[in-house]
């Protein structure tokens, strides 16, 4: 398994640590520069403040798959 | 509220344009340049102001229609010059300093028009605070000698949009709108299809009453950024957006959790240059 695949499980670590709940954690974009997580748009702004350490571990961006996200929100 | 540094500023810039005697303006339609060309025609008179607008595929539809709408009730004469950035490969392979070579095209070309009308200056909107952030362009506008009077008068975005509010210009809460080729991250091709795909996708965010956002595209995925003021909205149309964004061909539509920002695919740009350095090699 590359450095680059240990980053998925790593960010889920991280979201389990926070009490995040979500669906899925995947990459996207032309290098995996994206990380995409799937869960409840209430949680987007938790999310933001995570975005940093999410980041930290090679990310260049986080994101909500809007279409794996919940219309729910607060 | 208006300072009185700020009118200090102001006129200085109109001491500047009232020491030139014709001049023919970059104008894209946006705050800067918009007000900048209400300014010289103010001291100039409209007989020695040309403004011209550089129009391609880079150049969002409805951009064109606000330099076209603006221009009209200023009664200048507004003039639109295709450019050709999209025929050279140094702009297509969008490096980190794509905009040299955009800006390269554009003054080349303005300063052939106005040799040919016989304008003695060729003027940009570039403002005070456009110092302090990475613009390649600049070197191009350097080279070609365009001068920059909102920059020299020293007068910030800030004052601009207080200044345009004044003068009544409908720009003075206009948000930024960089040309489609912006949307792309550095080091993936600028191709006319890329460039509809997002000026489509966000043609959707702005019929759902969305205002300031960028949709990136990143390949299969397309990144919707939204100013975090607006994303209840964005929430609430997510379904409709997500499935509007897949019928333009994205495969998967992501909302950035970190919102709009100015500048974003300069984050990391050391990184990034390394990045298309090593793609290159491959």
């Amino acid at each position: 398994m590359s450095s680059r695949d240990l980053r998925v499980p790593a960010v889920c670590a991280l979201l389990q640590r926070a009490a995040i709940p979500f669906a899925a954690v995947r990459t996207a974009g032309h290098a995996d520069e994206i990380a995409v997580i799937e869960t409840e748009a209430a949680l987007l702004s938790r999310l933001a403040r995570l975005a940093p350490e999410i980041k930290a571990l090679g990310f260049r961006y986080v994101t909500l798959d809007l279409g794996g996200m919940s219309t729910r929100h607060a | 509220m208006i300072t009185s540094q700020t009118r200090a500023r102001f006129e200085s810039l109109q001491q500047l344009l009232s020491s030139m005697s014709s001049v023919c303006i970059g104008y894209s339609g946006g705050v800067d340049s918009v007000f900048l060309t209400a300014a010289a025609v103010d001291v100039l008179g409209g007989g020695r102001v040309v403004a011209v607008t550089g129009i391609s595929a880079a150049v969002p539809s409805v951009q064109r229609e606000v330099a076209r709408e603006c221009a009209r009730r200023l009664g200048v004469e507004h003039v639109e010059l295709h450019t050709a950035e999209l025929d050279d490969e140094r702009y297509t392979a969008n490096p980190t300093n794509r905009c040299y070579f955009c800006k390269t095209e554009l003054w080349g070309r303005l300063r052939v028009f106005a040799q040919q009308r016989k304008l003695a200056l060729v003027l940009d909107g570039s403002n005070a605070d456009d110092a302090h952030d990475y613009r390649p362009g600049r070197q191009a506008a350097n080279e070609h000698g365009v001068r920059s009077p909102l920059l020299e008068a020293g007068l910030t975005k800030a004052e601009i949009r207080l200044l345009s509010r004044e003068r009544g210009l409908p720009t003075w809460d206009q948000p930024a709108a960089p040309c489609l080729s912006s949307r792309l991250p550095y080091g993936i091709a600028v191709t006319p299809q890329r460039l509809r795909q997002v000026e489509a996708a966000e043609a959707l965010l702005r019929a759902h009453g969305l205002r300031e956002f960028r949709v990136r595209h990143h390949g299969d995925a397309a990144r919707v950024e939204v100013a975090p003021a607006e994303f209840e909205h964005a929430f609430a149309a997510a379904a409709e957006l997500n499935a509007g964004l897949r019928t333009l061909g994205f495969g998967s539509v992501l909302l950035d959790v970190e919102g709009y920002r100015r500048g974003a695919l300069n984050e990391g740009l050391a990184l990034v240059q390394l990045a298309t350095a090593e793609a290159a090699r491959e």
